[in-house]
């Protein structure tokens, strides 16, 4: 394994550039960092529901406004982050679980500005990863979130224990649904499992996929109902997304719609979203109680 | 003149030409027993007992112009399966047919047979199928398209080679089947499926992504390199799709060609698992999971009237949660990466899409 400290330089060295350039057109120094980066997992109980599309997009929406943004492509299976930012890296998740490189190797820059660790080319499923590989993803993740200031998540839907493992070790866990009665129970059956874990991030939703406006809210108003009576759970809203058919039919490899489009209804309501996201994120900045991302994870492996 | 032997010469020649390829005409046609009596000797053999891909019994017959008794043939062959065809798998055991698997009549003709094929199309005997084939030769090779011109008794109407019957699914596969439809079509607008009742290529733009087939009542998945694995679970599945994904992403010049291995399953040893604790800080991860169960009162408030259809479907989170915690957890291993052994079906991961 890569000793991650010689490499560290390398992204120090990309990112002394970039803050450079913000003073210089800012006028201010970048804020120091306190704590660890804000953590975001992007999860679902069902799959399809836009996890990827919105981790992506938001990733890039938090680029533009100045900060430095990693996404995480967990999805083992189906790993697509890559192929949504258009870039094809040498090393992913599986070179990096297997200890063969280190984060910082493993990390690529995408042509919008995100950084990213891709998802695990060649790992057949999540069912493969055992206690050993999360510790790793658990020591990557502590790296990350040292030198970005968000780390997003792009979580596996559905409720095995590593995909739990990974969503239990955000401080945000941003669950991706959409209108329709079988996601919203999936959903529901996440948050659920989420509430009846000792310790769990907090629960944002976003309602994506909305054919008509204000059915987000009216959706989100039933599910916090609902976790609140059932799960004893409160629920954020971070948001709607519409259905759009630009995203239906945008094409792997094209630019994603936040960059292309930024200004179209869509790309809108990201934005609105990302507003939301940084109130929650400044609000509830983690108390070092909770140890930071890689006790998090780590705490969670032990109950496994 | 025409002599005697010259028909059953005629006959002959076409299937023993067929009889090799029956896989040709539809996939996994296989040929198990040639000349079948299903009149008593009163019209002449039936050419042969074929298995399908779902298991079940065909009765393959030749059809060339000016055979008198083709007719006869064919109605006594929909007889006796209609009458003894649910008996084959046990009469004929080498056929390893499927009990209980409804048969068909198959008949094939080709030039020699247009005006006997074209005279049975309008024959209504359900469970009849007649197709043509026709040969050609593209710089010197031989090959040839099966046009369907009757599909489970019912004349198809174009009777063009592009019109192939549509793809059969297994009942017990059908939710995956729709799924991994829905899954490919999000690889790119421009996929598409084409294929046999019992095999579908999966292309984009003409190239190959790769193959799904029944064989044997069960869905195959097969990439573009040549990798088969079973569609048995979710999990399979999603497999499948990745091996698309990154096929198309070699295509598109967006990934690397290395496709990823993907199989070779490590064995698994549970890991944790503990008994329930009243207190959920001791409760491991995976006994939160299996005893967290949505209440009828949760659905219908999450759904209110409208979710009384629907409990059932989102029932399958909370319910096969105790399936992924009871099946088997990874334990020490380094990840695979090349796909030598066969894939392990039904393991403990689980989505619910
Ligand atoms: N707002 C939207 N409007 C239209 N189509 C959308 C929208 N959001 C997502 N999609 C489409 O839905 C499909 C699934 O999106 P995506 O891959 O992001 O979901 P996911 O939750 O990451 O899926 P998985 O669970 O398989 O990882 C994609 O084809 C995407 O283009
Ligand atoms: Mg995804």
């Amino acid at each position: 394994m890569v000793d991650q400290e010689t490499l560290e330089p390398d992204l120090n060295a990309i990112d002394a550039g970039r803050s450079l350039l913000r003073r210089l057109f800012r006028g201010a120094a970048p804020e120091p960092r306190t704590g660890e980066a804000a953590v975001l997992a992007f999860a679902s109980g069902k799959g399809g529901t836009g996890k990827s599309f919105l981790a992506t997009n938001c990733a890039i929406g938090l680029h533009a406004a100045g900060k430095r943004v990693v996404v995480v492509d967990c999805d083992f299976g189906l790993a697509n982050a890559h192929l949504l930012f258009g870039v094809n890296p040498r090393f992913t998740m599986l070179h990096l679980l297997d200890g063969a490189v280190s984060a910082a190797q493993a990390l690529v820059a995408t042509p919008h500005g995100p950084n990213l660790i891709a998802g695990g080319s060649g790992i057949a499923s999540l069912a493969e990863l055992d206690a050993r590989h999360m510790q790793v993803l658990a020591k990557a993740l502590h790296w990350l979130a040292g030198c970005h200031d968000y780390v997003l998540l792009d979580c596996p839907a559905g409720l095995a224990p590593q995909s739990m493992i990974t969503v239990l070790a955000a401080q945000h866990a941003v669950v991706v649904t959409n209108p329709e009665i079988a996601a919203l129970t999936d959903a529901y059956a996440l948050i659920k499992c989420l509430a009846r874990q000792p310790a769990h991030p907090q629960v944002q939703l976003v309602v994506n996929r909305v054919t008509t406006p204000g059915l987000g809210k009216a959706t989100f108003d039933r599910l916090a109902d609902v976790s609140r009576r059932f799960a004893r759970c409160d629920i954020h809203y971070l948001g709607e997304v519409p259905e759009d058919s630009a995203v239906t039919h945008r094409r792997l490899g094209q630019a994603p719609l936040l960059a292309s489009l930024p200004a179209c209804p869509t790309s809108q309501a990201i934005q609105s979203i990302l507003r939301n996201v940084e109130w929650q994120v400044q609000s509830r900045r983690p108390t070092d109680a909770s140890g930071g991302v890689e006790a998090r994870m780590l705490a969670q492996i032990r109950r496994w | 003149m025409i002599r005697g032997p010259v028909l059953p010469q005629l006959r002959a020649s076409v299937w023993a030409r067929l009889a090799p390829q029956l896989d040709a005409l539809e996939h996994g046609l296989c040929l198990v027993l040639e000349g079948v009596d299903c009149s008593a000797g009163q019209f002449g053999l039936v050419e042969g007992l074929a298995r399908d891909a779902m298991g079940a019994p065909v009765l393959v017959l030749v059809a060339v112009d000016g055979d008198g008794l083709l007719t006869a043939r064919v109605h006594a062959a929909c007889e006796f399966l209609a009458r003894v065809g649910g008996a084959l798998a046990a009469a004929v055991p080498e056929a390893e047919l499927i009990a209980g698997a409804a048969g068909r009549v198959l008949v094939v003709g080709t030039d020699s047979g247009a005006a006997a094929l074209e005279l049975l199309c309008r024959l209504p005997l359900p469970g009849l199928e007649v197709c043509r084939v026709e040969t050609f030769r593209v710089a010197g090779s031989e090959r040839s398209v099966v046009r369907w011109l009757v599909e489970r008794g019912a004349a198809v109407s174009t009777g063009r080679a592009d019109r192939t019957p549509s793809f059969e699914v297994p009942v017990r596969c059908r939710a995956d089947w729709d799924e991994l439809q829905q899954q490919c079509s999000r690889i790119d607008p421009d996929v598409r499926w084409d294929g046999d009742r019992f095999s579908q290529r999966l292309t984009w733009n003409g190239r190959l992504l790769g193959r799904i087939e029944t064989n044997r009542a069960q869905l195959w998945g097969h990439d573009a390199a040549g990798f088969s694995l079973p569609l048995a679970s979710d999990l399979d599945r999603r497999r499948f799709v990745d091996r698309m994904l990154r096929r198309f992403a070699h295509l598109v010049g967006i990934a690397d060609g290395a496709a990823g291995a993907i199989g070779n399953d490590m064995d698994v040893d549970a890991v944790g698992g503990g008994a329930t604790s009243a207190a959920a800080a001791d409760e491991t991860l995976r006994t939160t999971l299996s005893t967290t169960r949505l209440s009828a009162e949760e659905y219908s408030a999450l759904g209110g009237p409208t979710a009384v259809g629907s409990a059932e479907e989102g029932g399958s989170v909370a319910d096969d949660v105790a399936r992924i915690v009871t099946a088997d957890q990874p334990v020490q291993g380094s990840l695979s990466r090349t796909g030598s052994s066969p894939p392990r079906v039904g393991n403990g991961t689980h989505r619910t899409d």
